[in-house]
């Protein structure tokens, strides 16, 4: 077994090297070293994960705040590897690993290659901090990191204004959440003395008011960090940064960070039954927002990303409903599935030279066959098709929520629907029919191509770990001496019912995509359309509701401020002007000073002399 | 003997000299030497008033401005040496840096 501290130590040696010495990794060196590293974290993850099955780890490194808790309670730096970080850390790494991989293929014309891998190192790292945080100060240091890598990465090309902005939108709204979770941090500290994880988990924790507001808070920073309602709209502009950034950031790991935090903090939700039923309703609406706003958009990066707002919403009704267990399964598949989407995205946008408009392309199925594939496996495990990944989480999540409300059932059964729907969609818009576009496609060399396959087989088999349908299942076993008591089942007639429902929604999905596509009308949804093409105009709500009244008071600010500097400066003018005038005396010439200091000399000695003369008078 | 007026007439033409020198040249070595020409009329002036008065505190006064201008001399030479080096020239109507 090897120390945990390895696992972030090794992507933050990366940045650093990367961060100073960039310049003189000359071609793709800079990110073969970036990528290794990552990937020699994946193997420490990988030897911890086999070794952690037992005991958990508790690595204390050094003490951060000493006699925080009072006398001799001291706050360590410490990591934390139970069964749920080991699984997060073995995500992070190894999608991680895959993604770096790619993006050599991806940035290779990128004259700033090297930071861009330097950047990618610190989020890995911050990241895993992140997960292997032994309490929540030291958790939401690595919240925030993660915070600003993807402020960094979404506004990687910051000569363009849209990302730049992009960037500072997604920054913003996460620092609403942020003060939801420091307020939460705040509150456990005040009621239990201690915000270390392991020491809460064994306390006593007693239902009452003040439980539920830790958890709401907590449950605010969580919406920020995943895009959730009603902090979501960020997650969409997200899309500016490059690819692999939305692949790893703003799909497999980041934006799960909020999945985590209610999973990680079991032992507070499961005994607030309120605090919970908010994280499951904003979940179930947050999935079926996603999947409403994903229907009719045009950008191959913002179906996407507007699917993983909606998937998100799946994890958080799973965790909310108490499943952690399911919310932590189809993080997993998600990160597979989901990374797998982006990168052939990627792959396609990088054939194209930039073109993002899923007008413009078309029948790349058969120009890029591998890309076509794989894109096809990501469409078919996302949408629930058996035996692909995401079929098994999502039943699992889907047969928890009935379990406890079957109106949250039905509004994720029909987010099941929506999701077969514009996943096809944006299959056939990109993969099928002809080429609508002027450049001309070609498959990506093989750095892209392995990360593909090897994402491909996972989105296909990664849901081995824990399909429900035999009962118990590895994972749910496998995360059981962490998270407690066993979730919320149903009878087996029940959950076959219920399973043979979702895929019959999910097909019936896909045959409505088709059945458009086949008339033509794929891009055209009347009606409902335009609603969908603006994401319910929840952007635009902000807009008008808090960006121009803030807009308005800034602008009447700075006006008042106008006048007061214009005060100011006016009083200083007048000041400063007699000032200059005695300047003209000091005009440079030796010999001005010279003769203006004879001319003082004399003015001095007949001022001597007159008074001697007029006393003697 | 030299009548002690003839003594000072001589020193005012001398500091009056050294003024003009001061006003009217523009190359460093030779203001340089004017101001000495001026410390010189003092001297002598000095000196004149000693003997008159048949006093020797202005006789020593006189040594103390010698040694005055020779460490004035000193420094002098040396920053005339020091811009010289930069400007290639001695003139000092260009010296106007420190211009307000």
């Amino acid at each position: 077994m090897l120390p945990v501290y390895l696992l972030p130590l090794l992507p933050f040696l990366g940045f650093l090297v990367l961060i100073l010495f960039g310049r003189r990794f000359p071609g793709p060196l800079a990110g073969a070293l970036a990528s290794a590293l990552v990937g020699l974290a994946f193997v420490v993850a990988l030897i911890d994960f086999f070794s952690v099955r037992s005991v958990p780890m508790h690595e204390l490194l050094w003490s951060w705040l000493p006699g925080i808790g009072g006398k001799g309670h001291n706050l360590e730096i410490g990591f934390y590897l139970d069964r749920l970080s080991s699984l997060m850390t073995l995500v992070v790494t190894g999608v991680g690993f895959l993604i770096h991989v790619f993006s050599i293929g991806y940035m290779e014309h990128d004259p700033r290659f090297p930071r861009f891998f330097a950047f990618l190192n610190f989020f890995v790292a911050l990241m895993l901090i992140l997960v292997l945080a032994d309490s929540y100060p030291l958790m939401f240091v690595g919240w925030e990191g993660v915070g600003v890598a993807s402020y960094l990465l979404i506004g990687f090309w910051f000569e363009g204004k849209i990302n730049a902005n992009a960037a500072r939108k997604a920054f913003v709204m996460n620092r609403i959440g942020d003060l939801g979770f420091l307020l939460g941090i705040f509150l456990i500290f005040r009621q239990y003395g201690t915000t270390v994880l392991p020491s809460l988990a064994k306390m006593p924790i007693k239902t009452d008011s003040a439980l539920e507001l830790i958890c709401l808070f907590l449950l605010v920073g969580a919406i920020g960090k995943s895009a959730q309602l009603p902090l979501t709209t960020w997650l969409a502009d997200a899309m500016a940064g490059p690819t692999p950034v939305s692949a790893l950031i703003h799909a497999a790991t980041m934006v799960t960070a909020g999945v985590y935090l209610v999973a990680r903090s079991h032992f507070f939700f499961s005994q607030a039954p309120v605090a919970s039923s908010w994280v499951a309703w904003v979940g179930g609406l947050t999935a079926l927002y996603g999947a409403l706003s994903a229907m009719n958009q045009y950008d191959i990066k913002k179906i996407l990303a507007y699917s993983t707002i909606s998937q998100l919403g799946y994890m958080f009704m799973a965790v909310g409903v108490g499943a952690y267990w399911a919310g932590m399964y189809h993080l997993v598949t998600h990160a597979f599935f989901k990374a797998l989407l982006f990168l052939a995205a990627g792959s396609v946008i990088h054939a194209l030279q930039g073109e993002q408009d899923t007008r413009k392309m078309g029948g790349l199925a058969k120009t890029m066959p591998l890309t076509g594939a794989v894109g096809l496996i990501a469409v078919l495990a996302i949408s629930g098709i058996p035996p692909f990944s995401g079929f098994f989480s999502k039943e699992a999540i889907l047969g928890a929520s009935f379990a406890y409300s079957p109106w949250l059932w039905a509004v994720g059964t029909f987010t099941a629907l929506l999701t077969a729907f514009y996943m096809l969609r944006w299959y056939l818009l990109v993969f099928s029919g002809t080429y609508r576009g002027q450049a001309h496609p070609h498959e990506s060399g093989p750095v892209m191509a392995v990360p593909l396959v090897a994402l491909a087989i996972l989105a296909a088999l990664g849901g081995v770990i824990g399909p429900q349908l035999l009962g118990s299942n590895w994972l749910e076993n496998y995360l059981k001496p962490v998270l407690g008591l066993p979730s919320l089942h149903n009878p087996a007639t029940t959950e076959l019912s219920l399973i043979a429902i979702a895929v019959l929604l999910a097909l019936l999905g896909f045959l409505w995509a088709y059945l458009r596509y086949r008339s033509g009308r794929l891009t055209d949804l009347r009606g409902f359309g335009p609603i969908s093409a603006k994401a319910l105009y929840l952007d635009d709500l902000y807009a008008g509701s808090v960006a121009s009244p803030s807009k308005a008071i800034s602008g009447a600010l700075e006006r008042t401020d106008r006048v007061f500097g214009g005060g100011m400066s006016a009083t200083g003018e007048v000041l400063t002007e007699p000032g200059r005038w005695t300047n003209l005396w000091q005009s440079g010439f030796v010999r001005v000073y010279a003769l203006s200091m004879l001319l003082g000399t004399l003015l001095l000695v007949l001022y001597l002399a007159v008074r001697m003369l007029g006393g003697s008078l | 003997m030299i009548p002690t007026s003839d003594y000072l007439l001589l020193s005012g033409l001398l500091f009056t000299l050294g003024i003009v020198g001061v006003l009217i040249r523009r190359t460093a070595v030779l203001v340089f030497l004017s101001v000495e020409l001026m410390l010189n009329a003092a001297n002598l002036a000095m000196v004149a008033f000693a003997r008159a008065w048949g006093q020797l505190q202005a006789q020593s006064a006189v040594f103390i401005v010698m040694t005055l201008a020779a460490a004035e001399v000193a420094i002098g030479l040396a920053i005339l040496i020091a811009i010289f080096r930069k400007r290639v020239s001695t003139e000092v109507d260009p010296l106007s840096e420190m211009k307000g």
